[in-house]
Formats: structure tokens, C-alpha cells, sequence
């Protein structure tokens, strides 16, 4: 059989899907999930589209937690695109290895793109841009204007289709006798920076005096115990419920809004 | 304000925020066109004063230089600044003062609307996976594309339209009938939701309760040693570096692949 391989239009469907849908459904539970969903459908749709059992999977696949600064994020989808490729191809690839690549990477795409556009690209352009506005010249807002919005869409079309490039290139990586030590890191690589990003995204903390004065509190208790431990036990019950008592998450986000706003409400949390 | 120039300040407010894809998302909205340096020249164009539209949006510009959006939380909705205060000041006579002060009481009404958002896009975001299990491609889209801008331009195009045209006064009551406890409630739930985002991906990728040591590395990091991201990142690659050079390939081909069949979940 031929192998699959995918076609340049494909890949542009797919950039154009990420950047302009990237935020568009934005929630407290899976944030950008359906954003990079997006951008794999046409992926998808080219790879897996005779074979409706894989189509699905491989919808289902991409319908996780995900969260990355969008512009040096453009990169992920065009690694994921050469990944799902070899994959469709026959390679050893399994959900588990891809997300661990999704997740290691965003955590610190996240960091650079940040610090990057919001905290040097922009106040540097809008800078200049403010200088040339005075006495109301349109001259300043254009120039901001036209320069970012360049420089962003010609950088983030380069580094996805780099990311590609680059998940090609490295694919042999993932093959024979190497694949399973290979998927063993990157679930290794995975698990810490889903570590790192459950303790800076949840967080919950108890409203509770022991002393009436409010001088102390159950959660200074906790906190000189082990600190974000509430947010922890959370995240360990709620894998629990997921995966040994096969809760559905819908069932579960029901649960914690009730109980949420109930704590609220009664003043403990 | 005319009746015109209200509702296109509002669409610009809603079409120029974040999360709002039909500019390019984020790429032409929230880096571009939510500043209110260039919410400026656009006000002033529909007021047709585009000098002092300019001046208002530079001025209040200064004022939110490095204002920023990590992660998923604002500290500010800009877009919110960018357009009804922006368009506000340059009524009040071009003073960039008005937008200012204005900026702070719609602010804290912009973040009620962000987390509506983000809260109400997680039903939308489960009707999406619904769709995605079923290998339905255009459901998919009709939620996460069509469901969640209705709710969003709702959201954002109404309360910017009657500060326009009613006066911010009569807006600030809102703020009255949003109260303490709804704005305590949503935070909570902001809190909590993620964790069944990442226990997702925690599903995925624990295969046995050993690999819970992996996680507690990246959550000790940062609750006992406050890193960023890209310092625990670095640690990340460093243990997975030593975890793929300590498997012998021996060890391999023991591995049985069905392993992990038992952790399988239904998402």
C-alpha cells in the first residue's frame, strides 16, 4: 500500500483552522481542546476518513485539556500533523504517546510565547506607535497595526509548517525498537508538566476559622501541612472517579459546580 | 452617540476580544486590534474624529502598555477598555482621563463576562465532544464555533451597547445586580473545572499508581519551589532523558502493550 502522505493543502487548512478558531470555545475545563481539535479535522478527515472507527478515535483523541500560547503554538499542530501521519502509516504511535508530546510542549511554548509577544513584542511596537500618534496622527495606530499583525501571521505560518517539517524529520525516532522507551519518556516528559500545570491552574481553599478572630484558619493549617494539598487530593479523587469508577467528566462538572457554588454560598470555600 | 455608532463600537468590542475567532482570533484581535492604541483609530473613524480618536486610544494606551492575558485569566478585559471606554472618552470631549476612570468600572464587569464565558464554553465544549465521539465534524463546529460566539457576542455586544448608548451610569448598576457571591461562586468554579481538563490527560498517561511520582514531581516544583513553567519543562526533559537511556531494550520486548487496557475511559 502507498503510503499516506499529506497534501500541502491539507496542512494549510489545518493552519488556517488553528489560527483562527484557536480560542473560540475557551473553558474553565478543557480550554483550548476543541481549538487544536479544529485544526487536526482536516488531518483527520485526509488520514482516517475511510476507516469511521479511526476517524472517530482520532476525533476523540484531540478532545483533551490543552492550553498554549497561540502564536509559537502554531507549532504543535504541525508536529501533531507529522505524527498522526506515520501513525495512519502503521507506526507504533498510541494516544498516550501524543499527548505526552501536546502536553511537554506547551507547558513551555506557553513561557517563551508569553514572555515574548505580550511581554516584549507588544509594549515595544505600541511604544512606537504611541510616540508617532502624537497631535492624533493615524500614522501611529497603523504602524502597530500592520507590523504586529505581520509579523505574527508570517511567523506562526513558519513555525507550523517548521513543526511539521521537524515531526517528519524526527519520526524515526519513534520506530522499532526504540518506540517503547521513546513513549516511556514522553509519558514521563508529559506526567511532570500536567504536574506542574495542575498546581498553577486548580485551585481551591478552604473558608474556615478555628479561632473566631479569623487568626487562624483551617487552610494556614493545611498550608504549613503541605501546601495546595486541597487542590491535589482534588486532582487525584477526580482521576479516580474517571478512570477506577468510570464517572463521566460531564457527570463530574455537574457535581463540582453544584457543590462549588453550594460552598460558596454557605461561606467554606 | 447615534444609534449607528453604538451598535459598530460594540461589534468592534465584541469581534476585537478575545476568544473571538472572525479576526484571526487572537492574532488580529487580541494582539491587534484589542489595543486600545488601535481601537482608537477605528472609534474615531466611526465618530468620525479620528484626531482625537487617536490621541484618547494613545493616552489610554500608556495607561495598559503590558497588560496581559497567561494562561486563560485576565487581570483586564481589554477589550472592553479598548472600545465602550475609549469610545466613551472621545465623546467626553477627548479627554483620556474618562476612559481611565471609566476603564476600572468596566473592567470589573469585562471579568464577570470572562468567566461566564469560559463557564458557559464548557457546556458547549461537552455538546463538541459528543459530537467528536460520534466522528461528527460539523457538530463539532456547530459548538465550538456556533454555540460558543452566540453566547460570547451576547455576552460582550449587549453591556457594551448600553454603556454606549445609555451612559456607563446606567451600567454600573449591573455590576449592583451582579453581586458578591455570583462573582466568589464563578471563582470557585474556576478553580475547580480544571481539574477534570487535567485529569483527562492524567488518564491517559498514568498507566499504574507508580507513575503518580512522575506527576508529583512537576506539582512539588511548583507549590514548594515556585518554578516557571520552563524551568520545570527543562527538569522534564532531563528525567525523561535518563528514563529513555535506563530502559534496556531487553525490558522492551517484555513489555506487553496490552497493559494498559485496563485504564481505558470513557470521555
Amino acid at each position: 500500500m502507498e503510503p499516506k502522505k499529506l497534501k500541502k493543502s491539507t496542512l494549510f487548512k489545518s493552519y488556517i483552522n488553528w489560527s483562527f478558531f484557536h480560542l473560540a470555545s475557551l473553558g474553565f475545563e478543557r480550554m483550548e481542546a476543541f481549538g487544536f481539535l479544529h485544526s487536526m479535522m482536516p488531518i483527520i478527515k485526509e488520514l482516517y476518513g475511510d476507516d469511521k472507527a479511526e476517524e472517530a478515535k482520532a476525533l476523540k483523541r484531540h478532545a483533551v485539556f490543552y492550553n498554549v500560547e497561540p502564536i509559537l503554538g502554531s507549532v504543535v499542530p504541525g508536529i501533531v500533523a507529522a505524527l498522526e501521519e506515520n501513525r495512519a502509516n502503521g507506526a507504533v504511535i498510541d494516544d498516550a504517546m501524543i499527548n505526552g508530546v501536546k502536553v511537554g510542549l506547551m507547558g513551555p511554548l506557553s513561557g517563551i510565547g508569553d514572555s515574548f509577544f505580550q511581554g516584549l513584542m507588544c509594549p515595544i511596537l505600541l511604544s512606537i506607535g504611541i510616540s508617532l500618534a502624537v497631535d492624533g496622527s493615524i500614522v501611529g495606530p497603523i504602524f502597530y497595526i500592520v507590523t504586529m499583525f505581520t509579523f505574527i501571521v508570517f511567523f506562526s505560518y513558519f513555525v507550523f509548517f517548521r513543526g511539521y517539517k521537524l515531526g517528519i524529520e524526527s519520526v524515526g525516532l519513534f520506530l522499532g525498537d526504540n518506540s517503547k522507551r521513546v513513549q516511556e519518556a514522553f509519558t514521563v516528559l508529559g506526567l511532570i508538566v500536567t504536574g506542574a500545570i495542575g498546581a498553577k491552574f486548580v485551585s481551591l481553599a478552604l473558608n474556615i476559622n478555628i479561632l473566631s478572630d479569623g487568626s487562624v484558619t483551617v487552610q494556614t493549617f493545611l498550608n504549613n501541612l503541605f501546601p495546595s494539598i486541597l487542590p491535589l487530593i482534588l486532582l487525584v479523587t477526580t482521576w479516580f472517579l474517571m478512570v477506577k469508577k468510570r464517572v463521566k467528566p460531564t457527570t463530574l462538572i455537574l457535581i463540582y459546580v453544584v457543590l462549588a457554588f453550594a460552598g460558596s454560598l454557605a461561606g467554606i470555600l | 452617540m447615534e444609534l449607528y455608532q453604538a451598535i459598530l463600537i460594540a461589534l468592534f468590542g465584541y469581534l476585537a476580544a478575545e476568544c473571538v475567532p472572525w479576526l484571526m482570533g487572537d492574532f488580529g484581535g487580541y494582539y491587534v486590534l484589542s489595543k486600545p492604541l488601535a481601537s482608537g483609530l477605528i472609534v474615531g473613524l466611526i465618530l468620525g474624529d479620528v484626531k482625537t480618536g487617536v490621541m484618547v486610544g494613545a493616552a489610554v494606551q500608556t495607561v495598559y502598555l503590558a497588560s496581559m492575558s497567561v494562561g486563560g485569566s485576565i487581570q483586564t478585559d481589554i477589550a472592553v477598555v479598548a472600545y465602550p471606554a475609549v469610545a466613551l472618552g472621545v465623546v467626553a470631549g477627548g479627554d483620556p482621563n474618562v476612559a481611565i476612570a471609566l476603564a476600572t468600572t468596566l473592567g470589573i464587569l469585562g471579568i464577570l463576562v470572562w468567566n461566564t464565558m469560559m463557564f458557559l464554553n464548557v457546556f458547549w465544549g461537552n455538546l463538541a465532544n459528543k459530537a467528536a465521539e460520534r466522528g461528527d465534524y460539523k457538530g463539532v463546529i456547530l459548538f465550538h464555533v456556533g454555540g460558543t460566539q452566540v453566547t460570547t457576542f451576547l455576552l460582550r455586544f449587549v453591556p457594551a451597547f448600553l454603556v454606549l448608548f445609555y451612559g456607563a451610569s446606567y451600567v454600573s448598576q449591573i455590576s449592583v445586580y451582579a453581586p458578591d457571591w455570583l462573582m466568589h461562586s464563578l471563582g470557585v468554579v474556576g478553580g475547580i473545572l480544571p481539574a477534570v481538563g487535567i485529569s483527562m490527560l492524567t488518564s491517559l498517561l498514568i498507566k499504574d499508581g507508580t507513575y503518580w511520582v512522575y506527576f508529583m514531581i512537576g506539582f512539588i516544583a511548583v507549590v514548594y519551589f515556585n518554578l516557571t513553567l520552563i524551568a520545570i519543562a527543562v527538569i522534564a526533559v532531563i528525567i525523561a532523558v535518563i528514563t529513555y537511556k535506563n530502559l534496556s531494550h531487553s525490558k522492551n520486548d517484555k513489555d506487553d502493550s496490552g497493559k494498559g487496557d485496563d485504564m481505558e475511559v470513557e470521555f
